[in-house]
């Protein structure tokens, strides 16, 4: 805006020489290309500092021989693959590991499907209850990891004192939770990790069931439809795509699981609970072997991509998203 | 007046089916009961034990009520240990993480949603892809990497590698956001006079303010929770957050259990307010 | 096919600010066959009511009886009713036909039994050839359809209908309005049929509750309801244009009563003179479609006013007078007559009008002139 006074022109002037400064700075970020660029080229960039490097270093790195402590890579090709496939370590952990993705991903699915249901219901106390019901999610593993490690204590941990005050066991045969029977210290870790990961599901799930138009009950209810038949054949069919992510996600992560595992047992998992990362991490922090170490990761990689591609072919997950 | 007619078991037809609808709502709340009771217990068996002299956590049976409590256990942990350090890290990570998360999430989202690329498509499967990562497949070549480049053992190390993990969740979020803010309502303020990026900071920045908080708690909450990557990447003691820190409570003849309780109560309290901000808006984490 | 008998009907919902009355001592019934229409503004109980004969509400207290059977608080399968939705709600994850013959599903009728009906429902409301696609496939009205046969193969002794036509445009819902008369009149069954608009209710319906605050304000024929409405919220709520209301004041409470509109004395007969009217102020009400708008100037010809709208509907027009009153007075005039905005004129009551008491708007007396069909 001039001013049409003559005492009052060069100070607008002034202000329009700052003003218009300002404005080009935008008008040059307003640049559609600029701007394009500068709002998707750094999260770009993360990204591929996420997925490309660490892929494409892993695999070279497995192919070297690598310590901790020196510098020097030593190229041995596939000496380390040779190496793993050759160990009775890694086959055991990879079963062990099968087992434990799989009982695991589908008792959270199972337990975190029924807390949702259970949250779905109109009670009293729900604005109270769902926060806490849903709190689990958010406390880091490794707290839980050490609440689990003192819970599980031998002695005076509270579930050994629950069993004795209930009168199933007696002070004197205590049960070794993680650190007897291999298979005991398994269905104990895939115990308690539902304690945080079945509300993983518990939210996905809500949050679809809250998606439900109450009238389709409604409507269920009023042809007559029990509370059974009203899950089967209406709950189901809309919770049968979260359901199968959630399965697939979880299956993966808890196959990948490594803090958890890592605290409860004190850094000293029984042979049933080296899950591959935990095997990963020895190989490569405590014996120095970066390169084997690798090897496992890109091991895992692969495993990672199968997952991956199931996941993209079956649930179509991308698609949710609009393309203008 | 009416006639009732007669159900089963001898009641009337009202009576029958009253109480079979409450037979159904006990059961619910019975299970709800027992839902609530085993979620509940292990953080009230955190609180107790690091409330609990030391001399009651021994006994056979346990001490199930707090029926004699001191604060003992806080102090030594306050004012005779490192944990003040790890709580000093552990937001430094925090904070860290939030600024890049939110920053990058925030200006990918709407750049994603506003903006045609090629490819978008498979950039929206990246993402998806880059969100399946474990933090240990991550960390294991990242330290590698880190170590040529020079920034393990750093804050700024850790900060990166915990924002990567976080990064994808939060784009998506984001991008999700932004597709329900109207596009005309820049348009408005384009015809308005603003430019183009003025209405993108004065107008969808705001309206996407829900979205914002919802990737800001995720991002915090993240580095709170981090154990793997710093683990990997902090090798020096100084620099440990809470999670890694807990294990200098353990030692070589001892583990120092109420220290560790309460070292880990107070760890709980930033997740409470996560909780807080999430709480109603448990959707938006769900991918 | 069943009577239904609603006795005294209350419904207090617990809110965060406390209770809220939706029903407030409801009673009335439905003969067999009969179609009957609760209508009312938004917010008025209305659906709660329906609800609550639906058995999807509980009630505070009060009682249902179907066929004279106590079926206040038994789960809504066990009382042999069915309901409309205003959404439709439709299952989207199941075809027509499955949605359709989902109510002999949870009965337990096997699928090959189940068929037949489906299709025979889907045929009476001409939508055999959806039978395969899915919900979301169909347009509007073929929804309806397919929720109305749902309701029908139910085949129960009292239908329920919640606003179905409401989200509709106006063509699919004049079809859909004779479709509903038409299964009415075949299966003879009896219908409780919520809306908000009084034009559907007048143009379907047997009997007429007209609801306002959780309470019935008068239940009777349309006939009845338009030509006699006990007090002021029904005449207005009820017509098409409502119900043009003035401040007046009986001079002669006598045998032949007489009102006063300033200098306006129109020309009244009432009937039967109830004893409630005396002389003082009372308020006087009149249909547009029975006002007529003389341009003389004649002093005391009508109540005096200024054109100040036009709204022209093809045959005939709604006019907005001022009458230097709060509320401005309509006219329904034939369009094809010459007046323009700012015209002078004298607003003259033409047959029926009403006097209400001034203060609880109860009708005092129904004034006459000849009884006509609703238009």
């Amino acid at each position: 805006m001039a001013s049409s006074t003559r005492d009052g022109v060069e100070t607008v002037a002034s202000k329009v020489v700052g003003q218009s400064r300002r404005e080009s700075l935008e008008e040059f970020l307003s640049d559609r290309k600029i701007m394009a660029f500068i709002t998707v080229v750094p999260a770009t960039l993360m990204f591929a500092l996420i997925v490309a490097a660490p892929i494409v270093w892993s695999v070279v790195a497995s192919l070297h021989s690598i310590n901790a402590l020196s510098p020097a890579w030593e190229f041995v090709g596939l000496g380390n693959y040779v190496e793993l496939i050759g160990e009775t370590r890694f086959w055991e952990s990879f079963g062990y590991n099968l087992v434990w993705a799989f009982s695991t991903s589908v008792l959270n699915t199972v337990l975190g499907t029924a807390v949702a249901l259970l949250l779905n219901q109109n009670f009293r106390f729900k604005r109270i209850l769902t926060p806490v019901m849903l709190f689990p999610y958010l406390v880091p593993s490794a707290f839980f990891g050490y609440i689990v490690m003192w819970i599980t204590t031998q002695q005076w941990g509270l579930l050994n004192q629950l069993l004795i005050a209930s009168g199933l066991i007696t002070s004197e045969n205590v049960v070794a939770w993680f650190t007897g029977d291999p298979w005991t210290a398994m269905a104990t870790l895939v115990g308690v990790h539902n304690w945080k990961f079945s509300i993983f599901v518990a939210i996905l799930v809500y949050a679809k069931l809250q998606g439900i138009p109450d009238d389709l009950y409604e409507a269920a209810i009023m042809s007559g439809a029990t509370k059974y038949q009203q899950f089967r054949d209406i709950t189901l069919p809309y919770i049968k795509n979260v359901l199968f992510i959630t399965v697939l996600l979880r299956g993966l992560w808890n196959f990948n699981m490594f803090d958890l595992i890592w605290v409860a047992t004190n850094g000293n998992p029984i042979d049933s609970l080296i899950t591959l990362p935990v095997y990963a991490y020895k190989i490569g922090f405590q014996f120095q072997e970066l390169g084997k170490s690798n090897a496992v990761a890109t091991t895992l990689f692969v495993v990672l991509s199968v997952v991956g591609i199931i996941y993209f072919k079956t649930a179509k997950p991308s698609q949710e998203v609009r393309v203008e | 007046m009416s006639t009732e007619r007669s159900g089963p078991l001898g009641l009337s037809e009202t009576q029958f089916y009253k109480l079979k609808d409450r037979i159904i709502w006990a059961f619910i709340s019975l299970a709800t009961a027992v839902a609530v009771v085993a979620i509940v217990t292990p953080p009230y068996w955190m609180l107790n034990s690091s409330l609990s002299p030391f001399s009651l956590l021994r006994n056979i049976p346990a001490q199930w009520f707090p029926v004699q409590y001191t604060f003992e256990h806080y102090a030594s942990v306050l004012f005779s240990s490192q944990y003040p350090r790890f709580y000093i890290n552990s937001i430094i990570l925090s904070l860290g993480v939030l600024i890049v998360v939110t920053t990058l999430s925030t200006l990918a989202g709407y750049g994603l949603t506003r903006f045609d690329f090629r490819q978008k498509r498979n950039f929206a499967r990246m993402i998806l892809f880059g969100y399946m990562f474990p933090p240990i497949l991550l960390s294991i070549p990242m330290f590698v990497i880190w170590k040529d480049i020079g920034i393990h053992n750093t804050y700024i190390g850790a900060i990166l590698a915990i924002s990567a993990t976080r990064l994808p969740l939060c784009i998506w979020i984001m991008w999700q956001f932004f597709q329900t803010v109207p596009y005309s309502l820049e348009e408005s303020a384009q015809m308005a006079g603003a430019s183009r990026f003025r209405a993108f900071y004065e107008i969808a920045l705001p309206v996407s303010k829900p979205g914002v908080i919802a990737v800001a708690t995720l991002a915090v909450q993240g580095g709170w929770n981090a154990f793997t990557i710093p683990k990997i990447i902090l090798i020096d003691q100084k620099l440990w957050p809470i999670t890694l820190g807990l294990q200098s409570f353990i030692k070589s003849s001892t583990i120092l259990w109420p220290q560790i309780m309460a070292a880990v109560t107070m760890g709980m309290v930033p997740v409470l307010l996560f909780l807080y901000l999430l709480h109603g808006n448990w959707e938006t984490i769900s991918v | 096919m069943a009577h239904l008998e609603i006795d005294n009907l209350e419904k207090v919902f617990d809110t965060p600010d406390g209770e809220e009355v939706a029903v407030d001592g409801v009673s009335f019934e439905a003969e067999d066959g009969e179609f009957v229409t609760l209508v009312g503004p938004s917010g008025c109980g209305k659906t709660t009511t329906l609800r609550c004969i639906a058995g999807l509400e509980t009630p505070t207290s009060g009682h249902i009886l179907l066929g004279g059977r106590e079926v206040t608080e038994l789960p809504p399968n066990k009382r042999d009713i069915s309901l409309m939705f205003q959404s439709i709600a439709l299952y989207p994850h199941m075809t027509v036909r499955e949605n359709i013959a989902y109510p002999l599903k949870v009965d337990g009728v096997s699928k090959a039994d189940r068929t037949e009906p489906a299709a025979e429902a889907a045929r009476t409301m001409q939508i055999e050839e959806m039978l395969d696609k899915m919900p979301g496939d169909l347009s509007g009205g073929q929804q309806q359809r397919a929720a109305l046969a749902r309701t029908v193969v139910q085949d129960p002794g009292v239908f329920l209908m919640d606003e179905p036509l409401s989200d509709l445009d106006a063509k699919l819902k004049a079809e859909t309005r004779k479709e509903i008369q038409r299964i009415h009149e075949e299966l003879g069954t009896p219908v409780v049929y919520v809306t908000h608009d009084q034009e559907e209710a007048m143009t379907m319906s047997d009997s007429i509750a007209v609801m306002n605050d959780g309470q019935i304000e008068q239940f009777g024929s349309p006939n009845e309801i338009f030509y006699r409405p006990n007090n002021l919220f029904v005449g207005q709520f009820i017509g098409q244009h409502g119900m043009n209301v003035v401040d007046a004041e009986v001079v002669d409470a006598g045998q032949g009563v007489s009102v006063a509109v300033d200098d306006y004395r129109p020309e009244l007969r009432i009937e039967e003179k109830p004893r409630r009217l005396s002389t003082g102020p009372v308020k006087l009400g009149f249909r547009p479609e029975n006002t007529v708008l003389e341009t003389g100037d004649e002093h005391g010809a009508g109540i005096p006013g200024t054109v100040r709208l036009i709204e022209t509907f093809g045959e005939e027009a709604v006019v907005t007078v001022d009458v230097g009153r709060p509320e401005s007075l309509l006219a329904v005039i034939d369009s094809n007559r010459p007046l323009s905005k700012g015209a002078k004129v004298q607003v003259r009551i033409d047959r029926n009008a009403h006097i209400f008491d001034s203060e609880t708007g109860d009708v005092l007396a129904h004034a006459e002139q000849s009884q006509k069909q609703p238009a």
